[in-house]
């Protein structure tokens, strides 16, 4: 059930009207509903997940429970590794086993041996990543005792199979889902408009945007050894804007549906095309897996390296971006993307600015030459990679860039398709990054003050316009979000 | 070092530490100052912090 169907719509509404009108005053029954609507919503695509789900959310509940409780530190920290072994067993198994049996066959055809191991038929659990990542925060924060382990299972399972976020995050930690689930929400109509506004400009990016450009990456993508190098470096400009307007797309709805119930989670994306380096790219493009890794993997990684200096610092930055390339699935293809990404830190780490935060709130509308191309060049470093995030094999990106680095770039590009035309993508990709250049320090592109900024009847108008592009340039087919299949 | 210093020194040698590291004095140094009250303390500084009182202390912070 994507957010962008029309069977969402009338699901939410129906939770919303029951949600409010029929139990607003009892948090428990509140909380209750919104488990039941979370499975409602899981067992939508594939029932059959909702057990493991079930009996994940229950194992990690008892083992949290049971950490808090005992005062013994060898059964505490008996039972944190337990729920490890627990998080990361089931995404090996689920994501990763075919993989490795593969990988490891290949190692030893390699040296002339072959193995005659079999892969098994095995069907990912939708939103595993998300919600396997949920409750391995939740319990290594009980054992750094940053949070104290909830005794109410109903929050517990309400935290984990949050529908907003369930499938696709942000990634909440219990930290801050879980006060919020033990109070008492209230309505607010400003909290409402603001939801809404954050939906409307999350189905923008995703109906107008993101779907609209798949039809030019895909007729790119899929027929490359037929095009020049110029279309090439159009069809991979496409795919950055399809995956960031995708993505952002689907967090900013889910960061809306969620404030329309009354809950603020975690931020997911701070226009991160104009950052100017890829540090700061990373602060700002998929935060809460950012902020995740860098809590548990980056930071002990650096702390037990931290006496190799600069070394050190590299060396925990590559094994934290190749583990992010790894979470995204069981291919090379992902593995070399956060390889890539980690050694593009490498002149960050030598000049010693990886901590340094860029200003975003100067007042000038247009930034200096050097800021600007600072941006254009982060944004064709990561253009590049996402060629391997694209493509279905390590051989197959490597072939689309060798076609795109010869002289045909210069040339202008074409599109064989005739019912590709190129001038409306690109029409509404500039509407799109002006308004949130323009947006850039508010919370959502279509966040605005009331006293100040523009006017009234100017935001009517840009609500009206973005609301006739969804209805008439809003592409109907294409209903999934790329990162549900993570 | 540690031994032959007085708790006044210590508090104003982290202050140091942590203007050094921070590029700033907008923080108001006492024993329960932590990375919420100071602006630029992320993930990276955290650990600079760690490694220059490891060696300007000549202690080891496990």
């Amino acid at each position: 059930m994507a957010f962008n169907s029309f069977e969402f719509i009338l699901f939410f509404v129906a939770c919303y009207i029951i949600y409010w009108l029929m139990i607003s005053k009892q948090i428990k029954i509140q909380n209750l509903f919104l488990l039941l609507a979370g499975y409602v919503f899981y067992a939508w695509t594939n029932w059959h997940f909702l057990f493991y789900l079930i009996a994940f959310s229950a194992a990690n509940f008892l083992i949290g429970m049971y950490m808090e409780q005992t005062n013994n530190s060898r059964t505490k920290q008996w039972l944190y590794y337990t729920a490890l072994l627990l998080g990361a067993g089931g995404l090996a198994f689920f994501k990763y086993f075919n993989f490795f049996i593969d990988s490891f066959k290949d190692a030893f055809h390699l040296i002339g041996i072959g193995l005659n191991i079999h892969t098994l038929n095995i069907i990912i659990p939708l939103g595993i990543s998300f919600f396997t990542f949920r409750t391995l925060s939740y319990i290594i924060d009980i054992q750094r005792e940053e949070i104290k382990a909830t005794k109410d299972w109903v929050i517990f399972f309400t935290y984990v199979s949050f529908f907003p976020s369930i499938l696709s995050g942000p990634i909440d930690r219990a930290k801050t889902l879980i006060p919020q689930l033990e109070k008492k929400r209230s309505f607010s109509v400003n909290e409402t408009i603001d939801g809404l506004s954050q939906i409307l400009w999350g189905l923008f990016k995703k109906a107008v945007i993101a779907d609209n450009c798949a039809s030019y990456t895909n007729e790119i993508f899929d027929h490359y050894q037929t095009y020049q190098a110029s279309t090439l470096v159009l069809g991979a400009f496409f795919y950055a804007i399809q995956l960031y307007a995708d993505f952002s797309g689907y967090s900013d709805m889910a960061i809306g549906i969620a404030r329309l119930l009354g809950f603020n989670i975690t931020k997911n994306f701070d226009f991160p095309f104009f950052a100017e380096n890829i540090a700061s790219f990373w602060r700002k493009w998929h935060m809460s897996l950012t902020t995740w890794l860098t809590d548990y993997i980056f930071t002990p990684l650096n702390f037990t390296f931290r006496r190799l200096g600069k070394k050190g610092l590299f060396f925990a930055i590559l094994i934290n971006y190749t583990l992010c390339g790894i979470w995204h699935g069981a291919n090379w293809t992902y593995i070399l993307y956060g390889f890539l990404h980690g050694c593009y830190f490498i002149p960050l780490i030598i000049k010693g600015t990886v901590g340094k935060k860029q200003n975003m709130n100067n007042n000038s509308l247009f930034s200096s030459f050097i800021r600007f191309m600072n941006r254009m060049g982060t944004f064709i470093l990561v253009m590049l990679t996402f060629v391997l995030f694209r493509a279905d094999t390590i051989q197959q990106a490597f072939s689309f860039y060798a076609r795109l680095f010869n002289t045909s770039v210069f040339s202008i590009p074409t599109i064989e398709n005739s019912n590709l035309p190129l001038l409306t993508p690109v029409l509404f990709i500039t509407a799109m990054l002006l308004i949130e250049w323009m947006q850039r320090t508010k919370e959502h592109a279509l966040q605005f003050n009331r006293s100040g900024g523009l006017k009234s009847y100017s935001i009517a108008l840009l609500y009206s316009l973005i609301i006739w592009s969804v209805i008439l340039w809003g592409y109907s087919g294409n209903k999934t979000f790329m990162y549900v299949k993570f | 070092m540690v031994n032959c210093m007085d708790r006044n020194e210590i508090i104003n040698e982290l202050r140091n530490i942590f203007i050094g590291i921070l590029h700033h004095e907008n923080f108001v140094m006492s024993e329960s100052l932590s990375a919420a009250d100071a602006d630029g303390w992320d993930s990276l500084s955290h650990m600079n912090i760690i490694t220059e009182i490891e060696h300007r202390f000549k202690c080891d912070l496990n």
